[in-house]
């Protein structure tokens, strides 16, 4: 590993927007200082700019992977660990970029849902089949659960005014 | 709310001007003849310092910690000191 102290200051600051350290200006009286967070951040991990970085786990939902088997287009699909919530397949099939060919080679792979934007061998489209089967826009309730809640609720309303004490006698009854 | 010294109260009251690097919370004497030695003999020139380092307090304490040994302590008392005349007066 080369010397820290012999790179320039351009470098330094670089390496620290690597690591994720931040800093601000590398001048003479700042640089002893980033030398030093950026041996330490070395120490530690020795990939710089692992993949793990911009790796977070939202939710833990089943979701089915359907790979595209196509190597040169590794960088358009960056952002393609997110998950497009389709419900059927065919409909967007040739959607978004993957515009080249018609048949991929298409192979379930059952995995975690996970939204990062990690490079992977293969591109790959999610698709969303955990707990909301039926729904077709992201984040949205299932149709068919809110038609059930209302009923529910129209249900237990109706309920309670059937046993409400009908109001035909005064309530005020006098005691004689 | 945590109390700030004397000293504290006395540095964020007014201008720092050509005040010394002891008057800086925290900075007793002999941190603050080590800061000197080092080159950092008035106290704006540990707020320049501190503005470099974009009023970071993690970086700010480090860098105080390896320039002249302070504590935790003496490293909060310092950053407070500094970020708050800062806001009075930046």
């Amino acid at each position: 590993m080369s010397s820290l102290s012999g790179k320039s200051d351009k470098e330094i600051s670089q390496l620290l927007d690597e690591y994720g350290i931040k800093h601000g200006p590398i001048v003479e009286s700042t640089r002893k200082l980033y030398e030093k967070k950026l041996k330490e951040a070395m120490a530690k991990n020795t990939k710089p700019s692992s993949s793990d970085k911009t790796y977070y786990r939202e939710e833990q939902e089943e979701v089915e992977y359907v790979t595209y088997h196509q190597p040169p287009q590794l960088t358009r699909h960056d952002g393609f660990g997110d998950v497009i919530r389709r419900s059927k397949i065919t409909d967007y099939r040739d959607d978004d970029d993957v515009g080249h060919t018609n048949e991929p080679i298409i192979s379930p792979t059952r995995t975690t849902y996970q939204s990062s934007s990690r490079p992977g061998p293969s591109v790959s489209k999610s698709i969303q089949r955990g707990a909301s089967p039926e729904t077709s826009k992201p984040g949205g309730v299932p149709a068919w659960l809110r038609v059930l809640v209302f009923l529910i609720i129209a249900v237990f309303l109706y309920y309670v005014y059937t046993c409400m004490e009908p109001a035909e006698e005064t309530p005020f009854k006098t005691i004689q | 709310m945590s109390s700030t010294s004397q000293k504290h109260k006395d540095f964020v009251a007014e201008p720092m001007g050509e005040k010394s690097v002891n008057a800086l919370a925290g900075i007793g004497e002999v941190l603050g003849k080590r800061l000197e030695e080092k080159g950092f003999d008035k106290a704006y020139v540990v707020l320049g310092q501190f503005l470099v380092l974009r009023k970071d307090e993690e970086l700010f304490r480090e860098w105080l910690k390896d320039t002249c040994g302070a504590n935790t302590k003496q490293q909060g008392d310092c950053y407070g000191c500094l970020r708050e005349w800062c806001d009075s007066f930046l």
